[in-house]
């Protein structure tokens, strides 16, 4: 793997501390995640997973640190601003617009993309996602949970981001559609996209990543290669389930 | 144990006196000032304490039990017309009205007049309300403005009982500042016992997360639909003792504007807090008599 | 009671159904994104109303330019309302929004009583609408199938908008959720404006309507149909467009039905219709009569 060692950063981290309100959940947070890369950060429930990437987002704003994303400060950008830079997200729990159709869902997702560009890109995503393709009149809100995932994923990739950041998309998942879903990734960083990944199933994560924090009570208490921490016997004991 | 409930016992008994002791001077406070004020000023304080009134009533539902309702002008049209029907000269319902009898006839203490007129408008306010309480958020809100605009218009269109737009004029001068400041410590009394009461814990707990009072085995509805007799209730009187203050009653005595002048007070005084609700009161009567001539 | 007595009260309503859907249309789509019942939508309305009369009786400009000043006055008014008064107070829980959004609407008509008065104004209609026209025993103005048609028109061009173009993609959107509209990279905050202008522009429309169908103005004439707009917007399934538009017309209809079959006396009680319809369809069916088109909680 090649790729981890001499490209550009393409998201950097330093120190950031954020919260909700009064609540500091993040303690001097800092990551890199280089080009070309996909990056996990694996731990338990609440401990602050989730709302470093909302803090990355600008769906809320760290209090302190610094967030550059291609080299350029993106601290106190607006999300949408944040999005048009180059980033597509898939949030916890899918979040698709149930009101809308599949269609419809990943014209938002395209929202910051021209009409042309559109129609490209569309066909690649349901190339990427054929079952995407026969629903794309369906309404969202009656898909399956994979298939929500998919469509959450493929709305992420319809402007064709730089960093594709996912949140947990295994969760609640059945295990062999997890897996389709982890191989998709696999096929997506493949054609260039750079990913940064939230995951619970360690397992699939560690084996699909390049390079893995794991983080507890809002820090980073470990920062390695995926495969050196899927020997680490800390993370393979609390982690992964294997005395 | 047993001694720190001594002790709180203790406290409490204290408590008590040095609430009798207040009570008593604001009360002889209250004698001066009904000997000492002009006219004009004397007005302003009796509105003053009908304001504290109808914003504490207020505070239980839109403050404590967060049910938030648009709804209380109406329930002060029902009061106001209820007491004012029952207290009448005889002569102006048997000429202006068409009455069944014993209305036409009825002279009843202003005591009787007032509690009725709480009574009529908890009736109204279970009445329209209680279907409506299954509404959820911003359709009960709707829902309750709709008691405002259907009792304004029954109060226009049945005009054999309210005289139509021009309302009922003569209601008797009964109101005055030991009615109005009684029945404000009374209702200051009440909220207070209440809310340190069963009562009051379930309510706080609904108003704060409903769906988590109903977990710990609250039974919301009925605990809201009390908090909302209970603020009809004293609604209702404090339009009965605005009529008899103001002497005539019309549908738009109570819209939506005094409504909102009601939530006002709330909401700057504080919402759920008696002291908040009183201080409100004082600010917006203040501001509105200082408004009057624009 | 025979059916073209029915008929003919129909085509009588036309017109305020026109106004009630248009009115509806608008307050469904800022319910939708903003989450607010925006009182101040019966200000808005009334503010067109009276820009077209003013253009109209002091300006003298023909009514064509006075309902495009109306549409101007409306939509500013929407805008510089979700600017000051809304933006501000975003996020600060749902009673807060109430109280502003009732503090814009009763402050807006205190200015305008203050300006105005609170007497009706006049607004005078043209020559070229006065005219009626018989089918049958059945006599239709010109004004009453101008406002049905126009709103009709508008209704459809709307609904195909909202349908089909990347901004009413995004409308729908943001309605449905907002943060995650923001992290797909639309910018709520212009899409909320964008759907001011078009639910301001709409309220115009109707305010115009109503005045040439009723011969005049006053501030106070916001109110009654604001809250008949609010009420079909809920029946008709808050963010539903068509939903809001049938349900418009049908309160209007009904409205008028509803006094044309009773005794003459009950007339006074035509605003309580809107109401009855509310409490029984609310009752057996709490979450309106169409599909809604955003999450409920
Ligand atoms: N919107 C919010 N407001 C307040 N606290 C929140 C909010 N979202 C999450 N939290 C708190 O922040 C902490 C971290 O949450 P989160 O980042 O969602 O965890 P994770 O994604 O790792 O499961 C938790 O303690 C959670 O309760
Ligand atoms: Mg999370």
């Amino acid at each position: 793997m090649a790729k981890d060692s001499n490209n550009k950063n393409l998201l950097t981290l330093e120190n950031i501390e954020s919260g909700y309100g009064k609540v500091k959940v993040l303690h001097n947070v800092s990551l890199k995640i280089k080009e070309g890369q996909i990056v996990t950060i694996v731990g338990a429930n609440g401990v602050g997973k989730s709302t470093t990437i909302k803090t990355i987002l600008g769906l809320i704003k760290p209090s302190s640190g610094q967030i550059k994303f291609k080299n350029e400060l993106i601290n106190s950008l607006e999300t949408y601003k944040i999005i048009a830079k180059g980033i597509g997200y898939s949030p916890e729990g899918r979040e698709v617009f149930g009101n809308l159709n599949v269609y419809e869902n990943l014209r938002i997702g395209a929202y910051t993309v021209s009409k042309d560009d559109f129609t490209k890109r569309l066909e690649e995503v349901y190339q990427l996602f054929p079952r995407l393709k026969e629903r794309k009149n369906q309404e969202a809100s009656s898909l399956s949970g994979g298939e929500q995932q998919m469509l959450a994923i493929a709305r992420a990739l319809m402007q064709d981001p730089d960093l594709l950041i996912l949140d947990e998309p295994s969760l609640g998942l059945a295990p062999i559609i997890a897996e389709e879903i982890f191989n998709r990734l696999a096929e997506i960083n493949q054609m260039g996209t750079t990913i940064l990944l939230i995951e619970q199933n360690v397992n699939l994560a560690l084996h699909l990543s390049d390079h893995a924090y794991v983080m507890e009570k809002g820090k980073f208490v470990l920062d390695e290669k995926a495969s050196i921490l899927a020997q680490n016997d800390y993370v393979k004991k609390t982690y992964m389930g294997i005395a | 144990m047993k001694l720190t409930e001594n002790h709180s016992d203790n406290f409490f008994k204290n408590r008590k006196k040095y609430t009798l002791v207040i009570l008593f001077i604001f009360f002889i406070l209250l004698f001066i000032l009904s000997n000492s004020l002009s006219g004009y000023y004397y007005r302003i304080l009796l509105l003053f304490g009908i304001n504290v009134i109808l914003t504490l009533s207020l505070n239980i539902t839109n403050g404590y039990a967060n049910i938030f309702s648009l709804g209380h002008g109406g329930l002060m049209l029902a009061g106001g017309y209820t007491t004012a029907l029952l207290t009448l000269p005889v002569e102006f319902k048997a000429n202006t009205l068409s009455l069944p009898l014993w209305l036409e006839q009825a002279q009843v203490p202003f005591i009787f007049s007032i509690i009725l007129a709480g009574i009529v408008a908890m009736i109204v306010g279970l009445t329209i309300l209680l279907p409506a309480f299954r509404l959820k958020g911003h359709y009960f809100i709707l829902a309750s403005l709709g008691i405002n605009i259907i009792m304004i218009n029954i109060a226009e269109n049945v005009r054999p009982i309210t005289n139509g737009a021009t309302g009922l004029r003569g209601a008797p001068p009964y109101t005055n500042i030991w009615w109005i400041f009684g029945i404000a410590i009374f209702l200051i009394y009440l909220i207070w016992t209440l809310l340190t009461a069963r009562f009051g814990r379930a309510i706080k707990a609904i108003g704060k997360d409903q769906g988590l009072a109903e977990a710990m085995g609250v039974n919301s509805a009925k605990y809201k639909a009390y908090a909302f007799m209970i603020s009809s209730f004293f609604t209702g009187v404090g339009g009965a003792l605005w009529t008899h203050l103001i002497l005539t009653i019309s549908p738009s005595s109570f819209d939506l504007l005094v409504v909102f002048q009601i939530i006002m007070m709330l909401v700057i005084g504080g919402v759920s807090s008696i002291s908040g609700s009183i201080l409100g009161a004082a600010i917006i009567t203040a501001i509105l008599e200082i408004l009057q001539p624009l | 009671m025979d059916l073209t007595y029915i008929f003919q009260q129909v085509l009588n309503a036309l017109s305020l159904g026109s106004m009630l859907a248009l009115l509806a249309v608008g307050y469904t789509m800022i319910y939708g994104v903003l989450g607010l019942i925006n009182f101040a939508h019966g200000e808005v309305f009334m503010i067109g109303a009276f820009t077209a009369m003013y253009a109209i009786t002091g300006l003298g400009f023909p009514l064509p330019i006075a309902l495009i000043l109306a549409i101007i006055a409306s939509v500013l008014a929407g805008v510089l309302l979700e600017r000051f008064c809304y933006r501000p107070v975003q996020g600060s829980g749902d009673i807060t929004l109430f109280i502003t959004s009732l503090a814009a609407s009763i402050g807006i008509r205190s200015l305008f009583v203050m300006l105005f008065g609170s007497r009706s104004m006049q607004f005078p209609m043209p020559k070229y609408l006065q005219g009626i026209r018989f089918w049958g025993d059945i006599l239709i103005t010109d004004l009453n199938l101008i406002i049905f048609v126009f709103t009709v028109i508008i209704t459809l061009i709307l609904s195909f908008f909202i349908k089909n173009t990347k901004l009413g993609i995004a409308m729908r959107g943001v309605s449905y959720n907002k943060q995650t509209a923001e992290a797909m990279g639309i910018n709520s905050t212009s899409i909320i404006v964008a759907t001011f202008v078009i639910g301001s522009a709409l309220a115009a429309v109707a305010g115009v309507a109503w005045g040439l169908q009723y011969g005049n103005v006053r501030p106070a004439m916001g109110y009654h149909p604001g809250i008949s707009g609010f009420i079909a917007a809920v029946l008709g399934g808050i963010g539903n467009i068509s939903g809001a538009a049938i349900s418009g017309f049908l309160l209007g209809v009904g409205q008028v039905l509803f006094v044309a079959f009773l005794p003459s006396v009950y007339s006074g009680f035509r605003p309580l219709f809107v109401w009855i319809v509310l409490f029984i369809i609310l009752f057996y069916k709490p979450t309106g009569l169409f599909r809604s088109n955003i999450k409920w909680e």
